[in-house]
């Protein structure tokens, strides 16, 4: 398993990419990826959610029938995610205050619910585990380059600091067209390589 | 039928063990929540009070019977007319949420500062109301220590008077203005709305121009209670 690491990593973050390649959780990705700190917040505690969502429904998946996993499902990440939430904001508030915003925004990710139906149903806990972590990661590799596009464009700024001096920047790249002209610009620039080498 | 009764029993006891831990887990940290909403308010407070002053919490019960929680600032050993000043807690509708605000008031009925606790405005639009201003770019500040200072949408509140109407300015933002001109637009009481975010600028100046009723209100209270214990 643990050299395969590396295979389930490209996997993750490359050929199976959550926002690039299986357009999943693209609507928190229009919302968060106006500046990469809140991209990378959002992608790392999506990360948590979705290692831990994984694992629960990989341990539940024997008892929950199939005829209602959808409901199940909902009932188990959305429970999840809450008392993530409180013991959080109760004894890591500096890490609160930093990725708060960003975990009601979690429970509505279909990326979650896409892997628990897709891969921890029917997969063990430790493979389960690891797709949650590829996955998170290929989730906030693909906001942060979204969001490093958008920050730069829309406000001139990387990590609220400004970039180029005295460059006017383009609002509309920070307001929610420009994100879809982003994800837009970046899922076709990757298929065009994918063609390429297709027919090599 | 047997099925039917599995699946919802299966369904209901998922329900219920979640529900369950989610109660435990409220019991559990709502007290230590709470205590911590309640630093975050204190720290607010005492970064607009000047240092070194005593703040403690009041309450009046208002015209429509409702309760209005409030702050004290007074200099400590000082007698007679040593109250700094007074901080309540009130929002505004924006463009796309409720902002809420902290503003603290000095005995002149001017604003001591005033800071923006909580707010979803449009990125790079209306959120620009917590934007601070540094020379430091990306290439040169990135590893360099940030200084926390206080946002300039925020700054430009200082010394406002409430009880007149509150102007906006759009021709520059406060921040590219000289000395000379941020004073002229005291004098107007006016501040610099952001641009591209008129109605956010708008809604808290009006919020705040609302509340002109709650501070004399907190006035009266204030005077009311020093005659009281003449």
């Amino acid at each position: 398993m643990i050299n395969n690491i590396g295979t389930e990593l490209k996997r993750g973050v490359l050929t199976e990419n959550p926002i690039f390649v299986l357009a999943l959780g693209l609507c928190p990705s229009l919302g968060v990826s106006t500046s990469v700190s809140n991209g990378l917040g959002m992608g790392l505690a999506s990360t948590f959610v979705l290692i831990g969502s994984n694992i629960i429904i990989s341990l539940l998946k024997k008892v929950i029938p199939e005829q209602v996993r959808i409901p199940a499902y909902i009932i188990v990440i959305a429970s999840f995610v809450t008392i993530v939430q409180m013991v959080m904001q109760a004894y890591l508030p500096a890490l609160y205050t930093s990725l708060g915003i960003f975990i009601p925004l979690i429970v509505v990710n279909c990326i979650i619910l896409g892997r628990a139906e897709a891969f921890a149903s029917k997969n063990n806990v430790i493979n389960s585990a690891i797709d949650g972590l590829v996955m998170g990661l290929g989730f906030t590799v693909a906001l942060v380059v979204l969001s490093t596009i958008r920050e730069i464009l829309g406000a001139n700024k990387l990590l609220g600091l400004e970039f180029i001096p005295g460059f006017k920047p383009m609002t509309i790249f920070i307001l929610a067209p420009g994100g879809f002209f982003t994800i837009a610009f970046v899922v076709g620039l990757i298929n065009f390589f994918k063609m390429k080498k297709e027919q090599k | 039928m047997k099925t039917t009764i599995q699946l919802t029993a299966t369904l209901t006891v998922i329900a219920t063990v979640a529900g369950l831990s989610i109660g435990a887990t409220y019991l559990r940290t709502s007290d230590i929540i709470n205590q911590q909403k309640t630093q975050q308010l204190n720290s607010a407070l005492e970064s607009l009070f000047p240092d070194g002053v005593e703040i403690s919490q009041d309450s009046l019960i208002r015209s429509d019977n409702s309760v209005l929680p409030f702050w004290t600032a007074k200099q400590p050993n000082k007698g007679e007319g040593n109250l700094v000043g007074f901080a309540f807690e009130s929002g505004g509708r924006g463009y796309s949420s409720t902002i809420r605000y902290l503003a603290a008031i000095s005995a002149d009925n001017k604003i001591i500062g005033m800071t923006v606790l909580s707010q979803e405005e449009t990125p790079g639009l209306g959120t620009r109301v917590m934007e601070t201003v540094s020379k430091a770019t990306f290439w040169n500040g990135l590893f360099a220590k940030r200084e926390k200072t206080e946002p300039w949408f925020q700054s430009q509140f200082r010394n406002i008077s409430v009880l007149n109407p509150i102007g906006i300015s759009k021709k520059a933002e406060w921040h590219t203005l000289s000395k000379d001109q941020k004073a002229e637009l005291l004098s107007k009481n006016e501040v610099t709305a952001i641009t591209g975010a008129t109605i956010t600028t708008k809604a808290i100046t009006d919020a705040i121009t609302t509340e002109s009723k709650t501070v004399s209100e907190i006035n009266e209270f204030l005077a009311s209670k020093k005659g009281g214990l003449q």
